[in-house]
């Protein structure tokens, strides 16, 4: 796994063909100043989700907790392009990139803070990686680290994501289908669909110990 | 009479409060903030109304009976108008940014501003399973008008309020629909409804006023209707009927084929197709009426060949087919829509001569936002970079809708397989934020930089 350099990047990027297979989709396009060395800088959209802390105590996926539980811990907010939302020492919002990603199956790829904002103390993502063959716009997982408020813009460079060489390539995957694919807004977690996974996994675990004991 | 002035002052306090708590939801328009302040600009003239006379009755306990009938009657006023500023702040209720359609407001806005240099409406959600047009700046500013001084607002007159059902508040497909709404408001905002009733001759006006009292009006022996009323209701009906076609036809050329495709959407379930109403005339006739413009600029070429399936649909839905065989029952929109068509249309046309989406911009584009939404990328530009490539290529968003649908339509089954891990309607909401998403894009002027 290689990571692609500029001139690759702008190669796939560019490509004419919308149907071809190795094109990288970042859609608005991005203009030429936006690519850096080996990666693309991403901007921050308008949908964000603030967490209600005060309304849920804990998420367990073993509690099952259900998706409107869920919902009823997070709020959506939208901010326009010319007003900003402020982010506090040790809160932590959803944001959502304002460009939409697709990407092939020959490349992988991963979301980091640009270092301008990391030396403000803001995180940008926790979960960096983008899968082959994922599309939307990426969810990002925004938390100021830092000792002063800071106010984010709609639309300010906020990330960058760096883009890998996929060795061996699943020729009849074409898309993929996770799911938190083709979402243009931060979406909410969906743990509560980890809960049956779990169930299953910790049946398996405990038939395993019972063997061991015995 | 101080109970009386104690009890208008709190209610225009109160809804001041409620107003303030209104703006505190993101507003999704300037029209938004325009009718708001409106009202508190309202609100606030009741307040300084109540204010003054409080002060008066401090000074003058007991007012001689003149200075206090007039008192009374200021009053009286200030609470009817509190009350229906009330009435007005339901308008807000699912009209914040994120109960609404944004793409399709965006559109929407961008599309009035086109044609009439205009941009006073309001777009909300309701949870009534239709689409509304609800005309209130002449209401709004007939009530301001009551307070004779310089700070009464003023709204535009052809100021609206637009509702779409809250189930479809996320599909920018089905919100096509909107564009008939907006066709209402276009006609109001130009006057097109009055040239038009200027332009409609006497006896084609007889004609038909004839054969609506005969088919659509109760028979007078049944129900009592004076001849005069029973003139004037199938007047009324007329017009009604006229400007629902004039909206229709104002939807067509603005948004092309895709107004008619979200209509049948709506329509399709519906048990009859056949019944008109004082208000709209019958679906059916409608849809005949939307084939007969879609085939004068040469769009149905285009439908036959990228869907002839829904082409044939909509002719099965069309009542015009019944109506020119004569092989089943017909209704009254059926022949009479067809006599004033000619009328309408070049009223509508004139309009709209260089605003109307024509098949060659399909065309043009129809191919590439195919092979995106196939990847499940949202179709909004082809290149991006001035430095790189030739030139920035932006695809429209009407482009975008027509060719979306058709995909819906008619590729539909192929993206079904290749998402098939996703249920039905998430495939649906999938395409429908692609889409969304492609029309937000098309916004941006240039590549982003």
């Amino acid at each position: 796994m290689s990571v692609l350099s500029s001139t690759q990047i702008v190669d796939r990027i560019y490509k004419e063909d919308p149907r071809d297979q190795d094109r990288i989709f970042i859609v608005p396009t991005p203009h030429r100043s936006d690519i850096k060395d080996a990666s693309v800088d991403l901007r921050l959209g308008n949908y964000f989700i603030v967490t209600k802390s005060a309304k849920f105590s804990t998420l367990d996926a073993i509690e099952k907790v259900s998706e409107k539980h869920i919902a009823s811990y997070q709020e959506r907010v939208f901010v326009p392009f010319d007003e900003i939302l402020v982010l506090h020492p040790g809160t932590f919002v959803l944001g959502v990139t304002w460009q939409y990603i697709g990407l092939p199956n020959s490349v992988y790829a991963q979301v980091f803070s640009r270092s301008t904002w990391g030396r403000t103390g803001l995180t940008v993502a926790t979960a960096i990686s983008v899968h082959p063959g994922f599309c939307g716009c990426l969810t990002l997982e925004l938390v100021n680290n830092g000792n002063a408020p800071l106010a984010l813009h709609p639309g300010t460079r906020i990330a960058q994501i760096v883009f890998f060489n996929v060795e061996s390539v699943q020729e009849n995957r074409r898309v993929s289908v996770s799911k938190y694919c083709g979402m243009t807004e931060p979406d909410f977690s969906k743990l509560h669909e980890e809960a049956e996974e779990l169930a299953n996994w910790q049946r398996i675990g405990k038939l395993t110990s019972f063997k061991n004991n015995k | 009479m101080l109970k009386l002035t104690t009890t208008v002052h709190e209610e225009a306090a109160l809804t001041k409060i409620l107003l303030a708590e209104i703006e505190l939801k993101q507003a999704s328009s300037q029209c938004y903030d325009a009718l708001l302040d409106f009202l508190r600009t309202l609100c606030n003239e009741v307040l300084e109304l109540t204010n003054s006379v409080l002060d008066y009755l401090k000074t003058t306990p007991k007012p001689i009976p003149e200075h206090e009938e007039l008192l009374r009657n200021w009053l009286v006023l200030g609470s009817y108008v509190v009350r229906q500023i009330n009435n007005y702040c339901d308008s807000f209720e699912y009209a914040e940014v994120l109960s609404v359609p944004t793409a399709m407001m965006q559109l929407l806005n961008r599309l009035f501003r086109q044609v009439t240099k205009n941009k006073e409406f309001i777009v909300r959600g309701t949870a009534s399973f239709n689409y509304t047009y609800q005309p209130i700046g002449q209401s709004l500013n007939k009530l301001a008008s009551r307070f004779p001084s310089d700070k009464t607002p003023k709204l535009e007159d052809s100021f609206a309020i637009i509702t779409f059902p809250l189930l479809y508040g996320k599909s920018v497909m089905a919100n096509c629909n909107l564009v008939h709404e907006l066709g209402h408001l276009i006609a109001d905002s130009m006057d097109l409804n009055k040239r038009l009733d200027d332009s409609l001759s006497v006896e084609k006006r007889k004609k038909i006023t004839e054969i609506i009292e005969q088919t659509v009006l109760p028979p007078g022996g049944q129900v009592d209707f004076g001849f005069a009323q029973r003139k004037k209701r199938a007047n009324m009906i007329l017009e009604n009927w006229i400007h629902e076609t004039m909206a229709d036809y104002i939807g067509i050329l603005l948004l092309g084929p895709c107004t008619l495709f979200a209509f049948m959407k709506l329509m399709e379930p519906l048990a009859s197709h056949q019944t008109d109403d004082d208000e709209h005339p019958c679906n059916s006739s409608r849809v005949g009426m939307m084939l007969e413009i879609l085939e004068v600029l040469k769009w149905d070429k285009v439908i036959n060949q990228e869907c002839p399936e829904i082409l044939k649909r909509a002719k099965d839905l069309s009542g015009l087919e019944r109506a020119i065989n004569q092989t089943n029952e017909y209704n009254a929109a059926a022949i009479c829509l067809p006599i004033v068509k000619e009328e309408i249309f070049e009223i509508v046309r004139k309009l709209c001569k260089t605003f109307t989406y024509k098949p060659q911009a399909f065309r043009r584009f129809n191919d590439t936002v195919n092979g995106l939404l196939e990847r499940g990328i949202p179709p909004a530009e082809k290149m991006g970079d001035g430095t790189t490539i030739d030139k920035f290529v932006k695809i429209d968003a009407v482009s975008i809708l027509n060719s979306g649908w058709f995909f819906y339509e008619n590729n539909y089954p192929s993206w079904e397989e290749r998402f098939s891990k996703f249920e039905a309607v998430e495939r649906a909401a999938f395409l429908n934020r692609l889409i969304a998403k492609a029309i937000e894009i098309t916004f941006i002027e240039e590549p982003a930089s």
